[in-house]
């Protein structure tokens, strides 16, 4: 109010505008204090699928529970037997229990030469591909596939063999893996060894989406994928993948 | 342009005050983002009967919300606000537990159920819903001991798959999405099972919480499985892994072009060929090497990896 005596000193088209912001607010304030009314009522109608399924089951409650709530009380007053027992305090918090895993990406390989390997994310793309590294000294981590310290499924990992600009890449000395060998894969914050089961060459079209080989439900493992066979430039080049399978030695330790 | 004088601040001051007054005047729903605010202070709740052989009611904040709620139920979610709450559960002619509880998460399920040495009454404990997204086609899967019986170690195929796990607590992981052999075994022991083997369907996309609970003493062992959706990340299983493009690696084993060796059914090179492969290989390595760097002077443009 003040303010508007203030206003009126000033030059018309000023005023004018004001007044007319003013109102504006006012009518925008009522608005949106009517619509915030409506979501209002329409809440405490409804309040959530939920909240009606307890009201009416509220409402069978009560009409069911006379019975039920006097029953015991008049069970006990005319058996005089021992009364009702009662317990009441605050309810326990549902724990994990110390054995719990925490299970993490791999970021490393470490081969059977010592060679260390980083380990990127690897995304499936739309085409179906996964998207590796370009650099033939990383590796990459399907993001589909499981972690270190899950306690089944495939950890799945692949690099390139080599490339017409890089040469070899570091997954070239899979190619000599023999089954005991040993791997490890570090995470963030553990380490986890590894034994070499099998190493063998597979097509290229063995290895859809459907091999079991990235579902492994009975036991956790480590699947290193790069290529090999035949190299036909004519057909795409290498015609199989070489894939190491390999499984977990001892615990989950502090890397 | 022109300087405001300080009767038109103080114009705009008031108006943007009364402007803002009147946002805040109902605080709770002026549109989407507090709507979607509330929505996120409520949680959802799952009252889930574990004690067997009994049905029960249940009062939530003093207002009746379940009756008769049989053995081995999971209630419909109930919608409460995140913090404090008291629960009481009823059992026709038997006893009457009052409890506090508090509410942090999304999702919540208040498991009524017998504490491992059974006593007059049974206890409440309330299990926070792991609901952050899961690796697509995979499956969570979360085991809770709130049964009469001692720390307990869980099996899958007669493996041990969770060890150790006492009453009041849970183990999880993130595990491939199917039927599983489940058993509960006593902790660290590998002979008669206090429940199971059953077989365990684990849905992908989703959390199946399971609660083990009653007593083998009069044979009320049971499990009450529950089935949350979840919001996937990651991407799926590849159709292909393309990962070499120069044919290098032909020469370390005697694969040539054209495929006179079928590698199909080849599980590794023999002894003498991985010597050869490790000798070619330090050959290879030195001449790629060299390649490369000449490759590199020429600067032709990387190939994609085939």
């Amino acid at each position: 109010m003040s303010g508007h005596r203030r206003d009126s000193r000033l030059a018309p088209p000023v005023v004018a505008l004001a007044v007319g912001m003013l109102c504006l607010v006012l009518i925008v304030g009522i608005l949106v204090w009517f619509a915030a009314r409506k979501p209002d009522a329409r809440e405490a109608g409804a309040a959530s699928p939920a909240g009606t399924t307890s009201t009416t089951s509220g409402e069978a409650a009560t009409t069911a529970q006379s019975p039920t709530a006097s029953s015991p009380t008049s069970e006990a007053g005319s058996a005089g037997t021992s009364p009702v027992p009662t317990s009441q305090g605050p309810a326990g918090v549902g724990r994990a229990a110390p054995s719990q895993a925490q299970p993490q990406r791999p970021s490393l390989v470490v081969l059977k030469s010592q060679t260390t390997v980083p380990v990127r994310v690897a995304h499936t793309g739309g085409d179906g591909v996964l998207q590796l590294p370009v650099d033939v000294r990383r590796a990459g981590w399907w993001d589909g596939s499981a972690r270190v310290g899950d306690p089944l499924g495939s950890v799945v990992i692949a690099a390139h063999v080599d490339s017409l600009d890089q040469g070899l890449g570091v997954f070239a000395e899979l190619l000599g893996a023999r089954p005991g060998d040993r791997l490890d894969v570090k995470t963030r914050s553990s380490s986890q060894a590894y034994r070499v089961q099998t190493a063998r060459l597979t097509p290229k079209t063995s290895l859809s989406a459907s091999s079991p080989l990235y579902s492994a439900p009975t036991q956790p493992r480590l699947v290193l994928i790069t290529c090999g066979g035949p190299f036909d430039p004519a057909r795409g080049g290498y015609q199989d993948n070489f894939v190491v399978v390999a499984t977990p030695v001892g615990r989950l330790t502090g890397r | 342009m022109f300087v405001p004088s300080r009767g038109i601040r103080g114009g705009v001051l008031a108006v943007a005050t009364i402007f803002l007054a009147t946002l805040a005047q109902p605080p709770t729903a002026t549109g989407a983002d507090s709507a979607s605010s509330r929505r996120a202070a409520m949680s959802q709740v799952f009252i889930v009967q574990g004690v067997p052989q009994t049905n029960v009611s249940v009062t939530i904040d003093g207002k009746a919300v379940l009756s008769d709620l049989p053995a081995k139920a999971v209630s419909s979610p109930l919608a409460l606000a995140r913090g404090s709450h008291s629960v009481t559960f009823e059992s026709r002619g038997g006893w009457k537990i009052s409890s506090t509880f508090s509410i942090k998460a999304r999702s919540v399920d208040v498991v009524l159920h017998w504490p491992a040495d059974k006593t007059d009454t049974p206890e409440v404990t309330v299990y926070d819903n792991d609901l952050k997204p899961l690796a697509v086609d995979k499956a969570r899967l979360s085991i809770a001991h709130t049964a009469v019986v001692p720390p307990a170690d869980v099996r899958v195929d007669r493996k041990v798959l969770f060890a150790n796990i006492a009453n009041g607590e849970f183990v999880s992981a993130d595990v491939p999405a199917g039927t599983y052999s489940v058993d509960i075994v006593p902790a660290g022991e590998s002979g008669t099972a206090l429940f199971g083997p059953v077989d365990l369907p684990v849905k992908a996309n989703s959390l199946t919480r399971v609660f083990a609970i009653g007593q083998p003493k009069d044979n009320s062992m049971d499990a009450i499985v529950q089935n949350l959706p979840l919001r996937t990340t990651g991407s799926p299983a590849p159709d292909s892994v393309n990962a070499g493009s120069a044919g290098l690696a032909g020469a370390l084993f005697g694969w040539t072009t054209g495929g006179q060796v079928n590698g199909s059914d080849q599980t590794g090179p023999t002894a003498a060929e991985s010597v050869a492969g490790v000798v070619s290989l330090f050959v290879l390595v030195v001449f790629a090497g060299l390649m490369s760097i000449r490759v590199g002077r020429r600067s032709s443009r990387a190939p994609r990896g085939g």
